[in-house]
């Protein structure tokens, strides 16, 4: 009796840990819209994999950061945008006044891409990786920055880095990025400790994007490409990797009928994977496990046809902006699938000055943000709701404008000064 | 009032504090001058503030504004043309009326150039005007339109309470018209700091000799005997100082206006003060004059209150050295948050409850400002306001309280004094004491010169073993400083053999690109694999190699100017060793600092004991000990010296090696300019004399102010204000370095003339010093 009842209140003890854990703030965050990833803690796969939108979600909205450094939040509830800025006298256009105004690391241009994931939410606070050269304007200093959700209480996290971060990400209380040669990761718990290195090569170009590119993470992977080469073209070459953050061991992904397999996402635990067969000229895609190894094949498709694909999680869609960029395609369509691959829509992003719409990511299961034009030819931010998918036809989506996209002039004068100090 | 008088009869009788006011009040106003000088808007203003005034008045009465500036600027360009002799017929033709006024106007290029900068000037301020109104009557809507986004929304948040309050206190504004106008004096005098640093100075100068010289007098025994005598001299003592601050900080402020007023005219003061677009987010409803006025009252009550803290300091701690070490670190502190700390930090609090963000530009009154405090938005205008009063109710009371209970006798550290007794016992006195020894002794431990040098110490630790480490900016960089591990130094025929196979090497990639391109045999695929590759090459190494032929072709044009060998530089890491204008100036004002801190006590230490009348007995002692003094400090200075700059260099060669020491730095590009055959190696070494010449210079000025003031504050302060204060002002100004000297190719001018300056002041100070007086030594002070 005594054992029965001891069997009960433990059960009641475990019971009401579960019940009220979730009554706790943390557990609002998880799983809360969608059950693809945990946007509050994880890397926000939907944001960042599918192409280079400076764009986050927290719980209670967007957030979107312009050339000109200016943060813009996105109200889910209202639907209205504004800079992150709670100074009725300002007016936003000046960089040193405006709260809304982030440093972003400058990146030199030939690194395209290099850009990717410029604002990141992650468990209550927005994160981004700011710079600023020192004052003599030799050397670039770079740390990873930190503020509320409000834009207030800004902090320098990590101080300044002695190597040049790339690409980056926070996932699951760890901030990630690529650097010339290597992988590393800090804990957020303790920012300023010693960057620790998850993978390096010794075939790379110095301070050149190449050797580690398109960095992701889906549940407890870390996924890369490794181009290693040096300037010789010396090295194993192009290879897509895989780290298991739990044993932190490093794995190539197979490769399938000898050909290189490139993940594109990742669906319920599932990696869609595809590469391209040169003798029946087709694109094939695969459902792989987390390390890559092949579990069945998804689809195939004629390598002229082939669209960019990616998910929300809901939807799967096809964008065919390659075929539109090798003119192809008159205009850019974004083709609508379900999670099997049958199709059920298909809409026009809104027109972008003439060119392929930049941001058509995936996004959340809601809305759609995009880069547009409004009647004056002035860039803006729209914002399209996801419940007319299966209802548009081919139409351009419907979307709301939210605001203008280019608020201030970008703070760069390091560059000028840099500029100006060699005199030829 | 008998107290009083006297106190302002012993302050007014000192002729180190009139001459002090006096010198400052005219570094001041030629600061001003200077500052005005360099900005070519405001020169092009004070050039003709007539025709600038003039051209406001036609802007005013004109009813189509566009019309007006594009036909003044027509004008311009006409009478540019008429004044080269072009042909402006067309002009002619089309406008005659403005044809005739431009051919009226008897103006040179630069005086048709200062037109067209007053008509930008007038063009701006109207397009401020008119979007005033709007900013004003827009402010409650998008106040309303913020807070109904939910991050902003909560309650108790401070986002919240600004977003509430800040449409709220504009609302005094709303109906205020801005008017055209001439508004250079107001802006100008408002914008410049130097005053307010200055003015510091001065009310640190007021406390030392009310309080500091008399402690060290050791007159306060006398006050302390007396019943009624402490509290009622204290009292005088901060009517004094309050006074005296306050009488000149409106002196230093007044002339600024006036001297602004001089050289750009007042205009219309009764016009409202968001006429400027400087005090577009001012949230008083003023006019020009008012607002003049309360920005004068504002700085000086500020003034004020920071003296009465201080008299509390000086009251409390009876340390010259202490003090200064106290009250420099708190300045530093101040300073550091100020300039460092970004406005949305979480440290933002630090950034606008502080002296120097108050005390600068128009940043009380002038810029709109809420602070966070405990989520509370409070206005900067009552955050001074409080402020003002917290400091003078704890100043006032605490130097009062402190001045009647505490002694006013020295306190000697106990610790340390404790410690070198028991070292003393270790140490045995082998015949008769050596002077140097002794001054050492003083030098080091009474003066805590030793202090100095272990912290020196320490940061030479820290500077040797700092990663300097290039992180380089792009791929290209990186491929330029691997050429470079090859290609650095001399150019014999082995570097243009490498160089040769190099280009060949590039002009076969390129070739091998173009038949690629036209190669229809292979997949496109394939094809654009191995373009891909080949772009690769090109983009980063091709670059590379591409900056090293320009980087040649430079030094070849070079060599045959100079005759030296062609050679290369590394360029990327002779930036870091060369271009760093910064370390240039922190090493430099560190050096100061130290030679100031450490040389101050020297002589007054002699002075403070009396021994200065033993000294003066002896007939050949006093020379020798002097002597020995200044070798004590020299040496202190040359200690200091290699402790600041030697880890760095040390540190330079473990990363970098010496490869460039022997190579011309006009081979740099970023020397193009020098035309002399000076080596990198040579530069490090000249810039090393000039710094050390200037360190000894310096350490010789402070030994003269020591002897002169015989007071170990009044020598830190005055010395501060000397060398330090000229240091912060230029820290943005990386033309006032030595690098700019070489880089313009004025480094022998330069070097000379601090040379001789440096040579001079030590000479001086031999001659003040060392020459024997008719006179006895006699206290100043």
């Amino acid at each position: 009796m005594k054992k029965t009842t001891a069997m009960m209140a433990l059960l009641l003890t475990i019971y009401a840990a579960v019940f009220f854990y979730g009554c706790t703030n943390k557990s609002s965050y998880s799983n809360s819209d969608d059950a693809y990833i945990n946007y509050a803690t994880d890397m926000q796969l939907m944001y960042h994999i599918g192409g280079n939108a400076p764009m986050t979600k927290s719980d209670k909205g967007y957030y979107y950061i312009g050339e000109d450094g200016i943060v813009i939040f996105i109200d889910k509830e209202t639907k209205k945008a504004t800079p992150l800025c709670s100074k009725p006298n300002c007016t936003h256009d000046d960089p040193e006044a405006c709260d809304a105004y982030l440093n972003l690391t400058q990146k030199p241009d030939t690194l395209v891409g290099a850009h990717d994931s410029a604002i990141q939410y992650n468990d209550g606070y927005l994160y981004a990786l700011c710079g600023e050269y020192d004052k003599s304007y030799i050397n670039y200093n770079t740390y990873l920055m930190r503020m509320k959700p409000d834009g207030s209480q800004r902090e320098n996290l990590t101080g300044s880095f002695n190597f040049y971060a790339f690409e980056w990400f926070i996932h699951r209380g760890y901030f990630y990025c690529s650097t010339d040669s290597s992988v590393i990761r800090i804990p957020l718990d303790s920012p300023k400790s010693e960057p620790q290195i998850l993978y390096k090569t010794d075939y790379y170009i110095k301070s050149s994007l190449r050797a580690v590119s398109q960095i992701c993470a889906y549940k407890n992977y870390f996924y890369f490409t490794a181009d290693e080469r040096n300037e010789k073209e010396e090295g194993p070459g192009l290879s897509i990797k895989c780290i298991n953050l739990d044993t932190l061991e490093i794995n190539d992904i197979p490769k399938a009928k000898g050909y290189q397999v490139f993940y594109n996402f990742f669906l319920d635990n599932t990696m869609i994977a595809s590469y391209y067969d040169k003798n029946s000229d087709e694109n094939v895609y695969l459902k792989c496990d987390l390390d890559g190894n092949v579990k069945e094949s998804f689809f195939t498709i004629a390598h002229k046809d082939n669209l960019r694909y990616s998910t929300d999680g809901k939807y799967i869609y096809g964008d065919n902006c390659v075929q539109v960029t090798r003119k192809d395609a008159e205009k850019q369509i974004i083709t609508v699938y379900d999670l099997n691959m049958n199709e059920i829509d298909s809409y026009v992003p809104p027109e972008f000055e003439n060119i392929v719409c930049n941001y058509i990511n995936p996004q959340d299961n809601e809305y759609f943000i995009f880069e547009s034009v409004d009647d004056n030819g002035e860039r803006i931010l729209a914002m399209a709701d996801k419940s007319q998918l299966g209802s548009i036809g081919g139409e351009t989506i419907k979307f709301t404008e939210l605001c203008k996209l280019k608020w201030a002039e970008k703070k760069d004068s390091n560059y000028y000064v840099e500029g100006q100090a060699r005199v030829e | 009032m008998r107290i009083v008088g006297s106190e302002y009869l012993k302050l007014f009788s000192n002729k180190i504090f009139l001459i002090c006011i006096i010198a400052f009040f005219c570094a001041d106003s030629l600061f001003f001058v200077m500052l005005q000088s360099s900005d070519y808007e405001n020169s092009a203003i004070s050039s003709d503030v007539g025709a600038y005034e003039q051209l406001i008045r036609e802007c005013n009465d004109a009813e189509d504004k566009n019309a007006f500036f594009e036909s003044k600027n027509t004008e311009i360009q006409i009478a540019q043309i008429i004044l080269h002799n072009g042909n402006a017929d067309e002009y002619k033709k089309k406008y005659p009326k403005l044809y005739d006024n431009a051919a009226g106007l008897d103006l040179n290029d630069d005086e048709l150039f200062n037109r067209s900068v007053m008509l930008s000037n007038i063009q701006a301020q109207l397009s401020h005007i008119d979007s005033y109104e709007e900013f004003i009557s827009n402010m409650k809507s998008r106040a309303e339109q913020q807070s109904s986004f939910s991050i902003f929304a909560e309650p108790d948040s401070f986002s919240f309470r600004n977003i509430e309050k800040t449409p709220v206190d504009f609302a005094e504004v709303k109906g205020v018209k801005p008017v055209l106008g001439n508004n250079k004096a107001v802006e100008a005098a408002t914008s410049y700091e130097v005053s307010s640093y200055i003015l510091l100075i001065i009310v640190l100068l007021v406390n030392i000799l009310m309080f500091s010289v008399e402690r060290e007098k050791g007159l306060y025994i006398l006050v302390r005997s007396t019943a009624k005598g402490r509290l009622s001299t204290i009292a005088c003592k901060l009517l004094v100082v309050l006074s005296v601050t306050a009488v000149v900080s409106l002196l230093f402020y007044a002339s600024n206006i006036m001297t602004a007023g001089t050289v750009y005219g007042f205009g219309d003061l009764s016009r409202p003060v968001q006429s400027s677009k400087l005090f577009l987010n001012c949230a008083l409803n003023v006019t020009m004059l008012e607002y003049l006025i309360l920005w004068v009252l504002g700085k000086t009550l500020l003034l004020c209150s920071l003296s009465m803290l201080t008299a509390f300091l000086f009251v409390v701690i009876k340390s010259s050295a202490k003090t200064y070490l106290i009250l420099a670190a708190a300045l530093i502190f101040e300073f550091s948050c100020f300039i460092f700390i970004d406005g949305s930090s979480v440290l933002a609090s630090l950034k606008f409850i502080n002296i120097f963000y108050l005390i600068s530009g128009n940043n009380i009154f002038g810029c709109y400002q809420n602070v966070n405090i405990f989520s509370q938005p409070i206005n900067i205008i009552t955050v001074f306001i409080g402020l003002a009063i917290a400091l003078s109710v704890v100043g006032v009371l605490g130097a009062a309280l402190a001045f009647s209970r505490l002694s006013q006798h020295n306190g000697k550290l106990v610790l340390l004094d404790r410690l070198m007794s028991r070292l003393g016992r270790f140490k045995k006195i082998n015949g008769s004491v050596r002077i140097y020894s002794g001054e050492a002794y003083k030098h080091y431990k009474t003066s805590f010169a030793l202090v100095a040098v272990i912290i020196l110490v320490a940061l030479g630790f820290v500077s040797y073993n700092d990663d300097l480490s290039i992180i380089f900016r792009s791929p290209q960089e990186s491929a330029y400083d691997t050429y470079m591990q090859t290609l650095e130094g001399e150019l014999d025929e082995e570097k243009y053999d490498f160089i040769e196979s190099e280009r060949a090497y590039f002009d076969e990639l390129t070739r091998e690109a173009e038949e690629l391109s036209a190669d229809n045999t292979i997949s496109a695929e394939e094809k654009t694999n191995r373009l891909n590759t080949i772009d690769g090459i090109l983009s980063i190494r091709g670059m590379a190699f591409e900056d090293i032929c320009a980087q040649l072709e430079y030094v070849n044009g070079k060599a045959e100017l100079t005759g030296e060998k062609p050679a290369l530089v590394n360029e990327v890491v002779n930036k870091r060793l060369t271009m760093d204008t910064f370390r240039e100036w922190e090493y430099f004002a560190l050096l100061l600092a130290v030679v100031i801190f450490c040389t101050s006590n020297i002589l007054a230490i002699e002075y403070k004991t009396s021994m200065v009348n033993l000294i003066s007995a002896n007939k050949h002692g006093k020379a020798r000990l002097l002597i020995i003094k200044l070798l004590t400090v020299l040496i202190t200075t040359v200690i200091s010296y290699i402790l600041i700059y030697l880890p760095y260099m040390l540190n330079f060669i473990k990363t970098f090696g010496t490869a460039s020491f022997d190579l011309p730095l006009a081979y740099s590009r970023d020397f193009s300019a020098l035309t002399s055959g000076i080596t990198v190696g040579g530069y490090i070494l000249a810039l090393g004399f000039v710094h050390l010449l200037a360190a000894v210079g310096a350490t010789a000025l402070v030994y003269l102010l020591s002897y002169i003031f015989k007071n170990q504050f009044v020598t830190m302060i005055i010395s501060s204000g000397l060398l330090l204060i000229p240091c912060v002002v230029f820290i943005d100004n990386s033309k006032i370095r030595m690098v700019s000297a070489f880089s313009n190719n004025a480094q022998t001018a330069v070097i000379g003339i601090i040379t001789a300056v440096c040579l001079l002041i030590i000479a001086v100070s031999a001659l003040i010093i060392f020459v024997p007086k008719r006179k006895s030594t006699k206290f100043i002070i």
